[in-house]
């Protein structure tokens, strides 16, 4: 029951737990493996401009760190948007497959271990489609869509253009 | 009368003219064409140009001298051949080619203008005679990059772009797919049993 300054009660260890599994909050270690993962995809496209757009890095590294930066930030939100609506198919998907003799009598354990599959799957696959999606959309937009502007305006735009539409489409459920 | 004025007339202007022509084919004359090989003029690469002097003349051309500053070695450098080719004797109705392979140092527009041909139209002539190439005019001397941009094969570096990207969707794929399998084959197992 709150009080009549407004505090909220202490939660338990188990509600916690629960409001952890159902929020869109990640722990430290999924935050670290999304940014991480997000600043590889958004540096691999510095080669492809330096060997095929011919931008030299000694020039426009300011340029290549900025927009790496911004992208990585963006594709770190859709890789977080999509995990928190795969974990749920994934997780009502699961259905009794990791209940055995010892589990069955454990419902708790059974949910936990469930859960961990479910966040496993839904972080992986995520990362695979965010990159996938990533990298697809700039080719089409730095090899057709902006295929004759500068090297540079190619570069913020077609980078601008993938991160955000990954963005954008992680939104929709 | 007038008849006989007209035709003598006629007569020696047919004498004239035919002196003329002959006196102007009897000693040398020299055609210079110059002509650039390339496709396209870049920064770095080479630049082929041949120079073709005709003689059109009757006597053959003596101490032919053919000189091109075009090419200053602050914007060119010379990688085959001479801005200087002599030869001391082009005989009549015949033709020699010079080549000179120059690399261009900067880009940007540059104009190529005439190189100089000198010669002694006959042996008996002192006076030297000059002559001009034809000019090609201003060209463009683009960028290496863009070149390499729009014209370079870049096979390798496509398939080295590739190898660098695999890993970021491959990884995932594979830790998604085996996770994914192996409760498969435990949900089948389940309902076998």
């Amino acid at each position: 029951m709150s009080t009549k300054s407004g505090k909220p009660k202490n939660l338990t260890k188990e509600e916690e737990s629960l409001l952890q599994d159902y929020s869109r909050d990640l722990s430290t270690k999924s935050s670290a493996l999304f940014y991480g993962n997000a600043a590889i995809i958004s540096a691999v496209p510095i080669w492809l401009y330096w060997k095929i757009h011919q931008m030299e890095p000694a020039n426009n590294y300011i340029y290549f760190l900025l927009v790496t930066v911004v992208t990585t930030y963006l594709i770190s939100f859709a890789y977080k948007n999509v995990k928190f609506v795969l974990k749920h198919k994934i997780f009502q998907n699961l259905d009794n497959v990791v209940q055995d003799e010892k589990d069955k009598k454990n419902d708790d354990r059974s949910l936990k271990k469930k859960n961990e599959i479910a966040e496993f799957e839904a972080t992986t696959y995520s990362i695979f489609y965010n990159n996938s999606l990533f990298l697809f959309i700039l080719m089409v937009a730095s090899f057709i869509l902006f295929k004759n502007f500068t090297p540079l305006f190619n570069y913020f735009l077609s980078m601008g253009l993938s991160a955000g539409l990954l963005a954008l489409f992680s939104t929709s459920k | 009368m007038k008849c006989v004025i007209f035709l003598l007339c006629a007569l020696l202007a047919n004498v004239v003219y035919s002196e003329t022509v002959v006196d102007e084919l009897e000693d040398a004359k020299l055609l210079v064409a110059k002509n650039v090989l390339n496709n396209y003029i870049v920064e770095g690469l080479n630049l082929t140009i041949k120079y073709t002097v005709h003689n059109i003349g009757s006597s053959p051309a003596l101490n032919v001298k053919l000189q091109d500053e075009n090419f200053p070695a602050e914007y060119f450098e010379y990688a085959s051949g001479f801005s200087v080719a002599q030869w001391a004797r082009i005989p009549p109705k015949s033709n020699v080619d010079h080549v000179v392979i120059v690399s261009p140092k900067m880009p940007g527009m540059f104009n190529l203008t005439s190189a100089v041909v000198t010669y002694l139209p006959s042996e008996k002539a002192s006076k030297v005679q000059t002559g001009y190439s034809t000019e090609l005019g201003e060209v463009y001397i683009q960028r290496l990059s863009d070149y390499n941009r729009r014209y370079a094969s870049q096979t390798l570096n496509w398939i080295l772009f590739i190898i660098i990207a695999s890993p970021s969707i491959l990884i995932p794929f594979f830790l998604w797919k085996s996770s994914t399998n192996k409760y498969q084959k435990s949900k089948k197992a389940k309902k076998s049993n």
